[in-house]
C-alpha cells in the first residue's frame, strides 16, 4: 500500500453559513503528481490552503504524517516588494538556511540582469518567476502550487515544467497543482482530480492505464459544462 | 539567534529601501518640536521650568509620531503573503514579533533622541549630569511602547478600521508607560536623583517585561487570527 503525505477524510471548510468544501476525501500519497481541475470558485484554492495548514478545516478529519514539509506557493509571490531580487533571495537563504547557487538560479530563471531591481519594479511574469524559484528551491516533501503558470511567458512555461519534471523524478516528493491548461503537465500527472461544488473525484489514474490527453481533455470539458 | 538576526536585517532594509515613512517620522518629529519650543520661548517666561516641559513635549511628540511607522513593518508581511511562508513552514511567529519589536524600537528612539536634542538646543536646557539616566529612562519608555504597539497593530491588522481601533487600544495601555516614564524624569531633574529601586522604575521595568511576554505569546494567535 502506498505511503500517505495527507489523508483528509469528510473534510469541510465553511466561513459563516457558506459552505466551501464539502465531505472531500484525498489522500496524498508519497511521491506521486496530482492536479486539481476545476471552475473557478468550486474552493480549489481553499483546498491548498487547508492543506498547506493556512486555513483550519470547520469539518472532518486531516492526518499529515509527521514529517511533512511543504512548500507552498499560491496567488501572491510570498516576497517583499521593497526588497531587491537578491536581497529577498538572501533573506530566504538565511532564514530558512538554504543554500542558493544564486546566480545560477537567477540565470536559469532569466532574472540575473534584474537582481539589483526591487520587486515593484518587476514585471508581473518576471515576478511569477522569482515566486516560483524561491517556492521550488525550499526543501521540502510536498509542494503545493496553485495555478503555477499564470503570467509566465511560453519559455517560463517551459521552464516550469522541467523544473516540475526534475522534483517530480524524487520518490520522495509529492506535487500537487492547480492548473486549467492540462496539456503542459498531463505527462507528468499521476493523477488528476476533478473539484465541483457537490463533489470532488478522481478522473485519472496513471498506474490505472495511461489515456490520451484528449480523452481526459473531453472528460473535463464534459464535467465542466455538466 | 540567526534566524532573528536575518528577520532584522530584512525589516531593516525594507525600511531602508522605502523610507519614506522613516522620513516623515523623523521630519514631523523635528519640524513639532521646533514648533515646541518656539511656543515655550515666546509665552513661558520662567525659565526654571523648561526642563520639565521639554520632557512633556518630548513625550508627546513620540507618542504623536511613533504611531506612523507603528504598523508599516507588519504590512509588507501581508501586502505578497510573505507571512504563508512563516505559517507553512511552521515558523515560530514569536521570532517575527521579536525582530519587529526591534526593529520599532531602534526607530522610535531615533525620533525621541532627535525631539529631545533639538529641544535641549532651542531651550538651552542642559541634562548633561544626567544624561546617562535619561538615556535609559528613554529606552525603556521606547522598548515598552515598541513592544505594546507591535502586538497591537497584530491584533488590528485584519480589521479595516485599524486606523481608528489602534490608536484606541494603544492610548490607555500606552498611559502606564509614559507616567512611569515622565515622573522618573521629573524626580531626576528636580530632585537631582535617579534610584533602581524607585516604585516607578520597578513598574516601567515590569511593563516592558509585561508586554514583551504578552507580545511572545500572543502575537502568533494575533496574526493567525
Amino acid at each position: 500500500m502506498t505511503e500517505q503525505l495527507i489523508h483528509c477524510r469528510n473534510l469541510g471548510y465553511q466561513i459563516d453559513q457558506h459552505k466551501i468544501l464539502n465531505n472531500i476525501n484525498y489522500e496524498i500519497p508519497v511521491g506521486k503528481f496530482q492536479i486539481i481541475l476545476g471552475a473557478n470558485g468550486v474552493g480549489k484554492t481553499t483546498l491548498l490552503k487547508v492543506l498547506a495548514g493556512l486555513l483550519t478545516k470547520t469539518s472532518g478529519q486531516v492526518e499529515k504524517q509527521t514529517d511533512l514539509v511543504t512548500s507552498y506557493l499560491g496567488h501572491q509571490s510570498q516576497l517583499y516588494m521593497d526588497l531587491s531580487v537578491r536581497q529577498n533571495l538572501n533573506f530566504i537563504s538565511e532564514f530558512f538556511e538554504i543554500t542558493f547557487k544564486q546566480d545560477e538560479l537567477l540565470r536559469k530563471w532569466g532574472l540575473l540582469d534584474q537582481a539589483k531591481l526591487r520587486l515593484r519594479h518587476l514585471s508581473q511574469g518576471q515576478l511569477k518567476r522569482l515566486s516560483l524559484l524561491v517556492a521550488l528551491e525550499m526543501k521540502a516533501n510536498l509542494y503545493i502550487l496553485d495555478e503555477p503558470s499564470s503570467n509566465l511567458d511560453r519559455l517560463g512555461k517551459d521552464l516550469l515544467a522541467q523544473e516540475i519534471a526534475r522534483l517530480n523524478k524524487n520518490p520522495n516528493i509529492s506535487l500537487i497543482i492547480i492548473t486549467h491548461e492540462l496539456g503542459e503537465y498531463f505527462e507528468l500527472a499521476d493523477q488528476i482530480y476533478y473539484l465541483s461544488a457537490d463533489s470532488f473525484q478522481m478522473i485519472y489514474n496513471k498506474s490505472a492505464g495511461f489515456q490520451e490527453l484528449s480523452v481526459i481533455n473531453n472528460l473535463y470539458l464534459n464535467l465542466l459544462r455538466s | 539567534m540567526k534566524q532573528v538576526l536575518a528577520l532584522i536585517k530584512k525589516d531593516w532594509l525594507l525600511l531602508i529601501n522605502n523610507p519614506k515613512d522613516l522620513i516623515l517620522h523623523l521630519l514631523l518629529s523635528f519640524m513639532l518640536t521646533v514648533m515646541i519650543a518656539f511656543g515655550i520661548n515666546s509665552y513661558i517666561l520662567d525659565r526654571n521650568i523648561y526642563p520639565e516641559l521639554s520632557l512633556i513635549f518630548t513625550m508627546v511628540v513620540f507618542v504623536l509620531t511613533g504611531s506612523i511607522l507603528l504598523s508599516k513593518n507588519l504590512e509588507a508581511e501581508i501586502e505578497q503573503g510573505s507571512l504563508n511562508n512563516f505559517i507553512v513552514r511552521k515558523v515560530d511567529l514569536s521570532l517575527l514579533y521579536l525582530s519587529k519589536v526591534i526593529v520599532n524600537f531602534l526607530t522610535l528612539t531615533l525620533g525621541l533622541l532627535l525631539s529631545f536634542l533639538i529641544l535641549s538646543l532651542l531651550l538651552s536646557v542642559t541634562f548633561i549630569n544626567q544624561a546617562h539616566f535619561l538615556l535609559l529612562i528613554a529606552l525603556l519608555v521606547s522598548f515598552a511602547y515598541s513592544a505594546l504597539s507591535t502586538l497591537l497593530s497584530a491584533l488590528t491588522c485584519g480589521s479595516k478600521y485599524q486606523a481608528l481601533l489602534l490608536p484606541l487600544l494603544l492610548i490607555p495601555l500606552v498611559f502606564p508607560i509614559f507616567f512611569a516614564g515622565m515622573e522618573l524624569t521629573f524626580n531626576l531633574i528636580l530632585n537631582q536623583e535617579f534610584s533602581f529601586l524607585n516604585n516607578w522604575f520597578t513598574l516601567l521595568c515590569f511593563l516592558n517585561i509585561l508586554y514583551l511576554v504578552l507580545g511572545i505569546n500572543l502575537y502568533s494567535a494575533a496574526l493567525k487570527s
